[in-house]
């Protein structure tokens, strides 16, 4: 009895040995390789996506000039006024 | 719509399984027909071994292939590209049935009774029932058992080939393999007396 059954399991374990492989579908290569070509591809989403991004850096970027530009003419405005009273003070100057 | 003919591609310009995959990497579309012929058939039955259905093998073999194709450029050469593909196969293969699982927690029961009863297409008549039970009790495994398992038993390789694929140690192997049958034989003394008795 427990011979048999040993044995049963023996064969249950080698029960795969010379069998043949299972083949997937001969259409399974296609779809494949229309997954590979779809996948080079950049989506239009994507061609979108990459736009915005492209035009939201320039926007910041002319903003940030246009920021700096403004400020650089107000502080010379500031550094003109500066020198005005300093010359001011100067002529002012009671102990000369 | 293109072909499946390994016959013809087989006999083509590049013999070796290096050359083939630096050709992929090169953009020949002629070469991954090559490799696709020489290997889709293990993948697929790895894969089978695992799922035990056949669309989702074939859903395994795809994404193994498209991986094969993204990262041919990388493979360093480390071991040899049949190991390589196999590991690939074998990560694929647990991450979806992974997937699955998390899936299947919101479903009900279905899964785990489709799976029961597997016969493989490849199999021999007289070993039908026998692989029937195989399939049954592999299923129990820890994913390392059923790993050395698979490979030893149901795709034939030499332990030494399924301790580099499983990049262990050889006496790891046989451990993980005796530990395995351990397993299975008490699954198996359950199924015994309702076995089908075969005649020879």
């Amino acid at each position: 009895m427990n011979e048999e059954k040993e044995q049963w399991m023996e064969d249950v374990f080698q029960s795969m040995k010379g069998s043949r492989r299972a083949q997937p579908r001969p259409t399974l290569l296609a779809k494949i390789e229309n997954q590979i070509a779809a996948a080079k591809m950049i989506p239009l989403q994507k061609w979108r996506y990459a736009v915005a991004a492209a035009a939201l850096l320039l926007f910041v970027n002319v903003a940030a000039l246009l920021i700096y530009q403004n400020t650089g003419e107000a502080r010379s405005e500031v550094a003109a006024a500066d020198a005005y009273s300093e010359s001011l003070i100067s002529s002012f100057q009671i102990y000369e | 719509m293109t072909q499946y003919r390994p016959e013809i591609l087989q006999n083509d310009f590049l013999d070796n399984d290096l050359q083939i995959l630096q050709a992929i990497a090169s953009g020949r579309q002629q070469a991954f027909r090559m490799l696709y012929a020489r290997y889709a058939d293990r993948v697929y039955n790895i894969a089978l071994s695992y799922t035990k259905n056949a669309e989702d093998a074939e859903e395994i073999v795809q994404d193994v292939f498209v991986k094969i194709h993204k990262s041919a450029s990388m493979f360093k050469g480390q071991s040899a590209v049949k190991t390589w593909i196999y590991r690939i196969a074998i990560n694929a293969t647990l991450n979806y049935l992974k997937k699955q699982q998390r899936f299947t927690v919101f479903k009900s029961t279905f899964s785990r009774t489709k799976s029961v009863e597997f016969n493989h297409p490849g199999v021999l008549l007289e070993n039908k029932e026998n692989a029937a039970r195989l399939y049954q009790v592999i299923d129990g495994l820890p994913d390392s058992q059923k790993t050395a398992f698979i490979l030893s038993y149901i795709e034939d390789l030499p332990r030494k080939e399924v301790a580099h694929i499983m990049e262990t140690s050889l006496k790891a192997v046989e451990s993980l393999l005796h530990r395995a049958k351990r397993d299975m034989r008490i699954e198996l003394e359950k199924i015994y007396p309702h076995r089908r008795k075969i005649k020879k």
